[in-house]
């Protein structure tokens, strides 16, 4: 679907057809799992948040002004809706000097160094404050793409880099402490061994 | 870690997640439902314009009604309409305080006069609901 595509089926469904919202669901409904999915990290929540962003893009759906393209309104309603559903419904966040779990993770961490390194800096971003890693989420979705992060959390440019300068030294100052720990701690238990 | 391991690890963050094969039905069987739903009320602008007007209105007598009061050389001074309620006030307080006869006599009487749109309705639907139900009697057919 063009972006032409995407015009054409919002005219249909602006005309009462309700079916052609389906086009629009089809060609959306992998990117916009995979951004609630970033946000909350659950499935089967990222599903019902998705399908919450497109039931209120369905009702919205009059609002789209066509200066910008389909997609940058429809990430824009859909990152209101996951920021709102995520502020309603916090998810389980870990404080900053929880990140790593050294002492549980003993095991995982000397078989999935890699995975659980990821894991780490997963926990890392969600236990950010909500606009850095909202600024940190929309900016990697969109492969590295200032432009396309701001459009969808609605704020400047500048104001996107200043939070993923920001983000960035807050999550490599906690990933250091915690992740030198947890080397410190693999260690000592190797050696005990 | 490196910048480069966090840029790694944060773009190949959920890279893989993919709708399941029953979404789209789902969200279009919601987005049927939605489109079915009565649309929401609208809020009864016309109809409450005049009250809302008035509102308004008396907002901006009291505030310019305590913007008007001189404070130069007295002290902190109430509104007119503050110092009338208070002598009214004071008034029914010392009539009560003195027992006065006649203040307490029409008083009475205002209380009693304000039971009777209350009392009056009840004691017309009782009378109603004791007599019995009159139904029309059947035409004979001949």
């Amino acid at each position: 679907m063009t972006v032409d595509d995407g015009a054409a089926a919002v005219d249909r469904v602006l005309r009462g057809d309700v079916a052609a919202f389906a086009a629009i669901v089809e060609r959306w409904q992998d990117p916009l799992v995979a951004l609630a999915y970033r946000f909350c990290h659950d499935r089967s929540r990222a599903e019902d948040m998705a399908q919450e962003a497109f039931v209120r893009a369905f009702r919205a759906l009059g609002q789209w002004r066509r200066e910008a393209a389909f997609s940058t309104w429809l990430f824009a309603l859909a990152t209101n809706v996951y920021r709102a559903e995520l502020r309603r419904r916090r998810a389980p966040l870990v404080s900053l000097d929880d990140v790593a779990d050294p002492a549980g993770s003993l095991d995982v961490a000397a078989e999935h160094e890699a995975s659980d390194r990821r894991a780490a800096v997963r926990r890392a971003l969600h236990a950010l404050p909500a606009r850095y890693r909202d600024a940190l989420v929309l900016f990697y979705f969109h492969e590295m793409d200032v432009e396309r992060a701001a459009a969808s959390l609605g704020v400047p440019e500048g104001t996107v880099k200043a939070r993923l300068s920001r983000g960035r030294e807050l999550l490599r100052r906690k990933l250091a402490a915690t992740l030198d720990e947890r080397d410190v701690r693999l260690e000592e238990a190797e050696s005990d061994a | 870690m490196t910048p480069e391991e966090i840029d790694r690890a944060l773009a190949s963050d959920a890279a893989r997640v993919r709708a399941s094969p029953r979404f789209a039905a789902a969200v279009m069987a919601a987005v049927r439902r939605e489109a079915q739903a009565p649309p929401p009320l609208r809020f009864p602008w016309t109809r409450a314009a005049p009250g809302i007007a008035a509102a308004v209105l008396g907002l901006a007598l009291a505030v310019s009604s305590l913007l008007s009061t001189p404070s130069a050389e007295s002290t902190v001074q109430a509104p007119p309409a503050l110092e009338r309620a208070v002598e009214i006030t004071a008034k029914v307080g010392d009539a009560v305080a003195t027992l006065d006869a006649r203040w307490a006599l029409i008083w009475l009487a205002v209380a009693a006069l304000t039971m009777v749109p209350i009392v009056a309705p009840l004691m017309l639907v009782s009378a109603e609901r004791d007599q019995p139900l009159r139904r029309t009697a059947p035409t004979a057919h001949t």
